[in-house]
């Protein structure tokens, strides 16, 4: 019974090491309100659009990738202080207020920046009542 | 009733302080970013043969507002990065900083000056610094008699 549940811990930890690697970072993000809308800026330092996925599904913005390792071959860490080439992974939710279909996104210099307009008022309260 | 939930992974509570000093540390995490004061931008080096390579991390600062300067094995990373124009107001969440850094760096071996070169791609600063002449490690012809 005890050596049942040490191959359970064993194929456990196999999973995690396989999906990930290392533990995945959370990007940092200001997220702010506008006229238009909402905008949420993250931090995604070593990402290009390859390697990133920004999702809407049942109303979670999901930002999901992983940095490219740089080209290191022949050189010997002396200090890490960054993570490289690491996985990354964060989730909001999103009010109705926010027009997904229009939701547009976009990366420069190592940061995402995603545009959510505000959906239209006129959609969710004017209804027109006619008269027999 | 246990002092302790290990919850099937007896390393859980380690890996969770791990990750907590992470975050301290500034390797990722929730928690806000101090800029200007701190080790910021977080830094890697690297040592090869013939040269040194340090990598920064400065997503949305600008090539024109970092300023690179060597003295023998000190590198410094300066820079600026540039506050949102958003109003403090209507923030629903902050946790990016901004403002003036800079960053000492001394490397394990002294530098040629001359042949630095630097790039910024994906908010990644690359260094590759040349060894100079004096630290490079010489070869020596053994002659037989």
């Amino acid at each position: 019974m005890a050596k049942n549940e040490s191959n359970d811990v064993r194929v456990t930890r196999g999973k995690t090491e396989r999906t990930e690697g290392g533990p995945s970072r959370a990007p940092y993000v200001d997220i702010y309100e506008t006229e238009s809308g909402l905008t949420l800026v993250a931090e995604l330092p070593g990402v290009s659009a390859d390697g990133l996925a920004v999702e809407v599904e049942k109303g979670v913005l999901t930002i999901s990738g992983k940095a490219d390792a740089p080209a290191l071959e022949g050189y010997r860490p002396v200090y890490e202080g960054m993570a490289l080439g690491g996985s990354f992974f964060r989730a909001f939710a999103l009010s109705d207020e926010v027009d997904r279909e229009a939701t547009t996104a976009s990366l420069k210099e190592g940061v995402l920046t995603v545009q959510m307009p505000k959906a239209p008022q006129a959609r969710t309260r004017r209804i027109d009542v006619e008269g027999a | 009733m246990p002092l302790f939930d290990w919850g099937g992974d007896p390393w859980a509570p380690l890996k969770e302080m791990q990750r907590e000093l992470g975050r301290l540390l500034g390797r990722g995490g929730g928690e806000s970013q101090l800029v200007g004061g701190g080790s910021y931008p977080p830094v890697s080096i690297y040592d090869g043969e013939d040269r040194m390579i340090v990598l920064a991390e400065v997503p949305g600062v600008p090539l024109s507002a970092l300023d690179l300067s060597i003295t023998d094995d000190t590198l410094v990373i300066k820079g600026s990065k540039p506050a949102p124009e958003a109003a403090r107001e209507s923030y629903h969440r902050r946790e990016r900083g901004s403002g003036d850094f800079s960053r000492t760096v001394v490397l394990p071996d002294s530098v040629n000056a001359e042949k630095i070169k630097a790039q910024l791609a994906h908010g990644i600063l690359r260094i590759e610094l040349p060894k100079s002449e004096a630290s490079r490690p010489r070869k020596i012809d053994v002659q037989s008699s």
